[in-house]
């Protein structure tokens, strides 16, 4: 009896000491999702007033399953996310791996690599949309990059020599790294493995890696196409070019997330022990050889971790977007224009800010119930994992 | 078997000698290229902001570093402090930046506190529902931030706080990562001092504060830092419940409207800038462990 008393007594001390949290997670977070329902069976009438919400039934729904719009949001979301999961990854876990050397300074290095991570994102993004403005210094590198691979350094000897002299060596060195590269790789993987004759072996090679080399370096080619989207970039200014808008969001992004990461990774591959390594150095691993059947598999977890987190930040996205592009620029895709980074994050906003909020709900939904079928398939594969 | 110990022996004095050859010094010079060109980079926006916000206006994009002003001398001729005058007198920024410091102090303050005896009460005590709450507080924390962005709006405006501190505080006090942190780390708060206190008359209140409080005090510095700086860069929420144009704008958002008409004077949106990011930097640096440990710590356990 005095226990039972004395638990009753306890649960109230415990409620006490939970109420103001509670008070605000029931009325702020617990009951808006149910809230949220309600309102997307909704539809603001006259006005868009919030006074004014008629019940309209499933419409929301069914307006927003044949939304063009919505999907290329969610289209891009995807091409967003492609981007930026592999990029954040490989570049944390590269900084982890340089930082994980015995280093003066290494503290410094840390310090700088996730400062970033702690700053506004919208100053940020604003930021960046002056770097990458017209006229800006990311348009002077490529402005400067074309004037280099396109320098007339014979015609301009007499005048400038030294300027000429100069291009011309770290132009040759450059293309000097090229062929090696290519004369490398043609020692090992030759066509004349898989012919009786050399002559029908040569004939194949000349075949094979000229075709290569014309995907590449040829007029219609890759290098071709980039310069293309490089000077149309030039024209209409990086974050204004469909083809480049998306990628230098990302890389904006990559670079302010990058130590955040890196700290993670470091974490683990410091857990790894340091015999494991002098096992394998016994043995003749290479260096490569450490990374791949060493240090890859302990840091898988945290592959893992980052894809899917990266996954629901994109779906998350909005302040980056809002900083640097409002979701444009504007392209014309089967007579529909849609705006080239117009991720789900933003397309919901523009619904919240043309009153529309019935809507807006019916799709925080549909994203809700995106974002749980994600998260249950990483649990899935980090089970399978354990 | 002895030859294997001869040969670990040797790869250990051939690792000796190679601390003292010098065909070491290049891979270590690359490397630290390398580090400080990734640094340069990832600290680049940071730079290239402090660098514009001193220019002269309209010199934004020039990457000379040779003075064209008639007036002046030397670097005065280039660099100002024009901008930060300007920005700070003639466009509210020091309204915003008070703004940003009340919204975020309180709600820090608040939602650290609030987090603080939620925790305490999920890692020291029984009580009913416990099981069946704690896992409604962990699947609210799955829920993507955005989802909420509609009904709080709709019920903030209905209980009239549109355009108040009230409404731009109250609504991100439920920390429920905040919660989940300070019972991870309460529940390594042996018993028994508890029960001690409990035993020399300590009223509940008063273990909390006097036994409790002292003990998380780490835990509690990180999630308040945490916990600012959310609220200071916390840009949608400050943005959609606030009248453009207000006098309860924070950084960020004062920071967006004033872009849209001075868009092209980058030296002023810059020296604006620097008010939002140079104090948080020096709070970084100051309290980097702080951060980085309660950014990360709390990643890695999920």
């Amino acid at each position: 009896m005095a226990k039972a008393m004395n638990q009753a007594q306890e649960s109230k001390v415990a409620y006490l000491f939970l109420a103001p949290f509670l008070i605000i997670f029931t009325v702020f977070l617990a009951y808006p999702i149910l809230y949220s329902l309600i309102l997307s069976f909704e539809e603001s009438g006259a006005g868009y007033s919030l006074n004014a919400l008629n019940f309209v039934g499933l419409k929301n729904y069914f307006r927003l399953a044949v939304d063009y719009e919505f999907w290329w949001a969610i289209l891009m979301t995807l091409y967003y996310a492609v981007l930026i999961v592999p990029m954040g990854i490989l570049s944390s876990l590269v900084l982890a791996i340089l930082l994980n050397n015995k280093l003066s300074f290494k503290n410094v290095f840390r310090s700088a690599y996730f400062l970033p991570n702690v700053l506004d994102m919208l100053v940020i993004g604003i930021i960046w949309t002056l770097i990458y403005s017209k006229g800006g210094i990311v348009d002077r590198i490529v402005e400067y990059s074309f004037e280099f691979f396109t320098y007339n350094f014979l015609g301009n000897m007499a005048n400038h020599f030294i300027i000429s002299i100069f291009t011309m060596i770290t132009q040759g060195a450059l293309y000097g790294l090229i062929l090696l590269g290519i004369y490398k790789i043609y020692t090992v993987f030759s066509m004349k493995r898989y012919t009786k004759s050399e002559f029908t072996g040569n004939v194949l090679d000349v075949i094979v890696y000229g075709t290569a080399f014309v995907l590449v370096f040829g007029s219609g080619g890759i290098l071709g196409g980039i310069s293309g989207i490089a000077k149309d970039a030039l024209e209409r200014g990086i974050l204004g070019t469909p083809a480049t808008c998306m990628p230098a969001v990302v890389f904006a992004l990559v670079v302010k997330g990058a130590g955040f990461g890196m700290i993670l990774f470091l974490a683990a591959i410091q857990n790894i022990s340091e015999s494991v390594y002098e096992a394998a150095d016994i043995d003749g691993c290479n260096e490569f050889q450490k990374f791949v059947y060493i240090t890859l598999p302990l840091v898988k977890p945290i592959i893992l971790f980052m894809a899917v987190t990266g996954i629901i930040g994109a779906l998350n996205a909005f302040t980056e977007i809002y900083a640097m592009t409002k979701g444009g620029p504007i392209m014309t895709l089967f007579g529909k224009s849609l705006g080239a980074t117009k991720l789900t994050g933003y397309y919901l906003f523009t619904k919240w800010e043309q009153s529309e909020y019935g809507y807006a709900a019916a799709m925080s939904y549909a994203l809700l119930v995106l974002t749980i079928v994600i998260s249950k398939v990483q649990e899935k594969y980090l089970r399978a994992d354990d | 078997m002895t030859n294997n110990a001869v040969e670990v022996q040797k790869t250990h004095m051939r690792k000796e000698k190679k601390k003292i050859n010098y065909s070491q010094l290049i891979p270590r010079i690359i490397l630290y290229c390398l580090l400080t060109f990734g640094a340069v980079v990832v600290l680049f926006p940071l730079i290239w902001m402090i660098l514009t916000a001193f220019k002269l206006p309209g010199t934004a994009f020039k990457l000379s570093f040779i003075p064209d002003s008639p007036t002046g001398s030397g670097l005065a001729r280039l660099y100002t402090l024009a901008n930060f005058s300007k920005v700070l007198s003639e466009f509210n920024f020091m309204k915003y930046f008070v703004n940003s410091l009340i919204v975020a102090t309180m709600a820090a303050v608040f939602a650290t506190a609030f987090s603080c005896m939620a925790g305490y009460a999920f890692a020291k005590k029984e009580f009913a529902y416990k099981e069946f709450l704690f896992y409604l507080l962990l699947g609210t924390m799955m829920i993507p931030g955005m989802m909420y962005l509609v009904p709080q709006f709709v019920i903030t405006i209905k209980l009239g706080w549109f355009d108040t501190y009230q409404g731009m505080i109250v609504p991100h006090l439920a920390n429920v990562f905040g919660v989940f942190m300070m019972r991870q780390f309460m529940r390594s708060i042996p018993d028994s001092l508890i029960e001690a206190a409990k035993l020399d008359g300590a009223s509940e209140w008063q273990t909390f504060t006097i036994i409790i409080i002292p003990l998380a005090m780490p835990i509690i510095v990180t999630l308040f830092l945490l916990t600012f700086l959310f609220h200071w860069s916390n840009f949608i929420w400050q943005l959609v419940i606030t009248k453009p144009g207000s006098a309860l704008l924070t950084l960020p958002v004062g920071l967006a409207y004033f872009s849209g008409p001075h868009g092209s004077e980058w030296e002023m949106m810059m020296a604006a800038s620097c008010f939002s990011i140079v104090p948080i930097a020096i709070l970084f640096l100051v309290a980097q462990n702080f951060f980085i440990e309660g950014m990360t710590k709390g990643a890695v356990k999920e």
